[in-house]
């Protein structure tokens, strides 16, 4: 998976997502097409490093708030998020 | 409160510098620079004021920390009963703003938050924590910021959250 560097600190990849990181101040957004959906990061500011949770529930923003969306998409959503912040450059960890 | 002061000094400057030839367009644009300027020279004393004095970070206010749960959680809390927390003080905000526009890394500004949440801790007489089911002795609530609060004697009460 390729990213590249947009202004305001957004990564764009070549596999059609784009994230937003505004990880310091504790959460991203995540954009596919017209979908978007913001998403919990967790900060430790003493050791440096965001974490990322597998149980992170998440939900598009209006007006997709009612399509659910299904495990595999889900844990693939954070994937992704977790690959653009790895990129992005800061340490980050997916945690259970 | 900073943008309406900018604002108006703008529009007094426009008044005096325009002479005769004055037009609505011209007083909104001066006073649009004068809020930005405003604000940003508010923001740069408040920084300054907060790296010289970090005791005064605070202000006598209540501190909001969090632990095991996500930031999001503690800014509602915080914003719920009037504490401050590390990213909403003049030099947290600098910072996320920094990061945001992307003038700096996350890595860059996970180094100065260390350093800015060790002065927001160690400036705080008053402490409220917010605990959360991921609580563990790894966090940096129990390695860095605890021992700090106990050694300063501040008064820490704790809140269990549960999802």
């Amino acid at each position: 998976m390729e990213f590249r560097r947009g202004f305001f600190n957004t990564l764009k990849s070549d596999a059609g997502f784009v994230v937003k990181d505004r990880s310091i101040r504790g959460f991203v957004e995540y954009r596919e097409g017209h979908r978007r959906a913001i998403v919990p990061v967790d900060n430790d500011f003493m050791q440096g490093r965001a974490y990322l949770s597998r149980a992170t529930v998440i939900k598009w923003n209006p007006p997709h708030e009612t399509e659910a969306i299904p495990e595999g998409k889900r844990q693939e959503i954070l994937q992704n998020i977790f690959e653009a912040l790895r990129f992005s450059g800061g340490p980050i960890e997916m945690v259970s | 409160m900073l943008c309406a002061t900018g604002a108006i000094a703008g529009g007094y400057a426009y008044h005096q510098l325009s002479g005769r030839k004055v037009t609505i367009g011209g007083y909104a644009a001066f006073a649009a620079a004068g809020c930005l300027g405003g604000v940003t020279l508010g923001w740069g004393i408040g920084v300054a004021v907060e790296t010289l004095f970090p005791g005064l970070m605070l202000g006598g206010g209540e501190a909001q920390l969090w632990v095991g749960v996500g930031a999001s959680l503690a800014r509602t809390e915080a914003a719920a009963y009037g504490r401050a927390l590390v990213n909403s003080t003049f030099s947290g905000s600098a910072i996320g703003l920094a990061q945001t526009i992307g003038l700096i890394s996350r890595a860059r500004a996970y180094e100065w938050f260390k350093s800015l949440s060790s002065n927001f801790v160690s400036g705080a007489g008053s402490v409220s924590v917010l605990f959360g089911p991921e609580a563990d002795a790894t966090k940096a609530f129990f390695t860095h910021e605890l021992p700090t609060l106990l050694q300063d004697g501040a008064n820490i009460a704790i809140r269990y959250f549960r999802p």
